[in-house]
């Protein structure tokens, strides 16, 4: 396992929330971690590969995108506060995310 | 979103499937009178009350529901056509995701109004003539794996002869279409391999696949008594990547929407290869921006949202 600083932490969830009110074309301002991606923004699963193929070459992370289907299977992320949970352990952890679910 | 020489614009009609409610909240007053008065065209020779069918959405059932929604559906990417137009946005090219390709060219002024209700009556009648077989069919989209992962999984515990890809959309972007349980199976085993979702489309019919050969006629009988012009606007093909002007050209095409396989990501690497980098999405939800990928970093997708955005509406 990867450690993360709390600077990463603070770029990723930047990151994330700049991303989604940019995709959803809403202001940043109105999001919160209860925020539903699927339902209040109308966000979708490819706006998330979007995301993890940006994180992955920002980081230059080992991650396979099946991985991460079969981790959100059995820990799904709707709200952006499961979804910046969801990338710090893609942070921590790459491909053997796996074996965290 | 400026309007510099440089930039080139491509118009892109989504197909079916969106909820119509929804899809025409955003309109304002103006587009809401536009949209009615193409309701109200299409009403008189359709012979479907789509007025009533707004305001009470019960009144319909089956194909009739079917065939209203799809037509409201396109009438709702015109309108958006009409009003970017109006602010003089102007496309370089258009082109048309699946039963879009109808709404591109009517805005295109290759076909009339009527025709776009001709063609959309034809696909209705097929799809109500493959219900009379045994078997039902469904569409359904793999959102997470490539195209070879779903080539297998097709070949590994189903058959190409029951599930076929419909489209590409984008490199983790897969629609296939077939036999409704097939349909259904693959789904399964691809969400176990690792797809981020999986879902039936409900569509009741197997579109972009040689299964509705034998209902096609009706498609193709009604295609035949239209007279294509010239479209104003060039039209890119999804099945070839051709830039198709003269009507002939846009008939073949419109011949190819039925049974072929679509080349959507094909289509927009095209698009970005010969200059374009503004995608205006006809749809008011933003269906099309959010299955297109696009890999030029100075590409951009524009929705209706971004107009008002700029009109500071």
């Amino acid at each position: 396992m990867k450690e993360i600083t709390e600077e990463i932490k603070t770029e990723l969830k930047k990151m994330i929330y700049e991303f989604f009110a940019d995709e959803c074309e809403t202001d940043i301002n109105g999001l919160n971690p209860q925020t539903n991606v699927i339902d209040e923004l109308d966000g979708d699963s490819l706006m998330v590969i979007e995301l993890i193929e940006t994180v992955k070459k920002k980081y230059d992370l080992d991650l396979k995108l099946q991985t991460v289907g079969k981790f959100l299977l059995k820990k799904p992320a709707e709200t952006l506060e499961e979804i910046v949970n969801l990338f710090y352990m893609i942070y921590q952890y790459e491909d053997d995310i796996i074996n965290e679910a | 979103m400026g309007q510099t020489d440089c930039q080139k614009k491509a118009f892109v009609f989504q197909g079916v499937g969106s909820n119509i409610e929804k899809t025409i909240s955003v309109f304002d007053s103006a587009q809401i009178n536009y949209f009615h008065e193409l309701c109200e065209a299409v009403s008189d020779f359709s012979g479907i009350n789509l007025t009533k069918y707004l305001y009470d959405m019960s009144c319909f059932e089956g194909t009739d529901k079917i065939f209203a929604e799809w037509i409201l559906t396109g009438l709702s990417d015109c309108t958006v056509f009409h009003t970017c137009i109006q602010n003089d946005i102007v496309p370089d090219y258009i082109i048309g995701y699946s039963l879009g390709l109808n709404n591109a060219i009517y805005c295109s002024g290759s076909i009339h109004l009527e025709d776009t209700v001709h063609i959309l009556s034809g696909v209705i009648r097929s799809i109500i003539e493959s219900q009379k077989g045994r078997l039902t069919y469904d569409m359904g989209v793999i959102v997470g794996l490539d195209m070879q992962t779903v080539k297998e999984i097709i070949n590994l515990y189903s058959s190409c002869k029951h599930v076929m890809i419909a489209s590409e959309n984008s490199e983790y972007c897969i629609v296939i279409t077939g036999v409704c349980n097939e349909v259904q199976k693959v789904l399964g085993k691809a969400q176990s391999q690792g797809a981020l979702k999986t879902r039936m489309l409900d569509v009741p019919c197997a579109f972009h696949s040689n299964m509705l050969i034998d209902c096609a006629s009706y498609y193709y009988n009604n295609i035949e008594n239209i007279h294509f012009n010239d479209s104003k606007i060039p039209v890119v093909s999804i099945y070839d990547q051709k830039i198709l002007i003269t009507g002939n050209e846009i008939y073949n095409e419109q011949r190819r929407n039925f049974l072929s396989s679509m080349k959507w990501k094909t289509t927009i690497e095209y698009l970005e290869k010969i200059g374009v980098n503004e995608f205006w999405d006809m749809s008011t939800n933003g269906s099309m921006k959010k299955s297109t990928v696009l890999t030029n970093p100075d590409s951009s997708f524009y929705t209706i949202k971004t107009l008002y955005k700029s009109l500071n509406v």
